[in-house]
């Protein structure tokens, strides 16, 4: 794709009520591509509803998992001035856009918080924006099809911690980061937030739960302590209530999902199962997900 | 299946016989109802051995 196309209309008319995309909140940070190899997108026959927004975020699939970020305060987001080449006549011609880049505030989240965002870039990702008015922005196909999310560059998004100073900021993180050089302006398309039903601006990311404590492992069944992330320390908050069907028990030495017989919850928070004898020095792997929360996936030897 | 405190896959209980569900989880269940009761609500056979000429369970 290239922004100096020579072919096609150049008409310069335009229709009436349109409306322009407002201030960026709020960000929704998906892979670029699936597991099995093809792009995410939002296909123009479906509706962003709330069922498909739940099922963005809670997807089990991680490469086909919306992770929202925000929301935003104090958003720029320009582009940069083209670099040029000057003659010597003084005239001068555009070589390449220059570089978008976004910057953003997000007030009351936790130093840890900038490790799970630094992870994104260990892939090729992009973004959704969404505006203040809940209209979601991404990039167009040629053919309009399909909605893709703005890829960025991953050699440049950096959450950092900005320290409060005393009456003047509080503390916050500010994410920074730059668009691929490769999406260009004229190919953000947006989804009016008249077509949208789901609440995209109030919407919220999976929350980590760590395994600890992990006990009694054996050929027929282990116990653990679920415990969810952002805690001060030598505070827990326990993840309660999960039941069996909230787990995928995988053995990794076999390459085959488990099938567990049971999961019992005593005391609140630590979960004792009971599986199919396994072999002796097989790994297994367990994971989950569960209103909001995510079991994050951990392996471990039978004896 | 969630009785008491634990959630239980049906379909492989119902391959256990009660001494097999008995060994894994006499003194873990915490319930209210026995164990035999959990173990039919479950879709479990309970059998009687005495009734039995040959002493033995059926699944």
């Amino acid at each position: 794709m290239s922004f100096c196309s020579c072919s096609g209309s150049k008409n310069t008319g335009l229709r009436g009520g349109l409306k322009p995309f407002k201030d960026v909140k709020l960000h929704f940070a998906v892979p670029l591509f699936k597991a099995d190899g093809t792009r995410n997108s939002i296909l123009s026959t479906e509706t962003v509803d709330q069922t498909f927004l739940d099922a963005k975020i809670n997807n089990a699939d991680v490469t086909q998992r919306w992770y929202p970020i925000g929301k935003f305060k104090n958003v720029t987001d320009e582009r940069a001035d083209p670099s040029t080449e000057t003659f010597n006549d003084g005239s001068s011609q555009i070589t390449i856009q220059g570089v978008r880049t976004f910057t953003g505030l997000l007030l009351d989240y936790p130093p840890e918080y900038i490790t799970n965002l630094q992870k994104h870039a260990c892939d090729r990702f992009g973004v959704y924006e969404v505006d203040s008015c809940g209209n979601l922005r991404g990039v167009k196909n040629s053919t309009e099809t399909q909605l893709y999310p703005i890829e960025i560059n991953k050699g440049y998004f950096e959450p950092r911690l900005v320290k409060a100073v005393a009456g003047t900021n509080a503390e916050r993180l500010q994410l920074t980061f730059e668009f691929d050089q490769n999406e260009f302006d004229n190919n953000l398309l947006m989804i009016s937030c008249d077509d949208i039903t789901a609440d995209l601006l109030n919407s919220s990311g999976l929350i980590d739960v760590n395994a600890t404590n992990l006990t009694s492992v054996s050929t027929t069944g282990f116990t653990f302590t679920q415990e969810t992330a952002y805690n001060y320390f030598g505070q827990s908050v326990l993840a309660e209530g999960w039941v069996l069907a909230d787990y995928t028990l995988t053995n990794n030495t076999t390459a085959s999902t488990i099938v567990i017989t049971s999961v019992t919850e005593a005391p609140n928070g630590t979960y004792e199962f009971v599986i199919p004898a396994q072999t002796s020095s097989d790994i297994l792997s367990i994971t989950g997900i569960k209103d909001g929360l995510e079991l994050i996936t951990f392996e471990f030897s039978t004896p | 299946m969630k009785i008491g405190n634990t959630s239980f896959n049906v379909e492989a209980i119902k391959n256990m016989t009660f001494s097999e569900f008995e060994k894994i989880y006499k003194g873990k269940y915490k319930g209210n109802p026995s164990l035999k009761e959990v173990f039919k609500k479950l879709g479990g056979k309970v059998v009687n051995k005495i009734a039995k000429k040959d002493n033995t369970e059926d699944k």
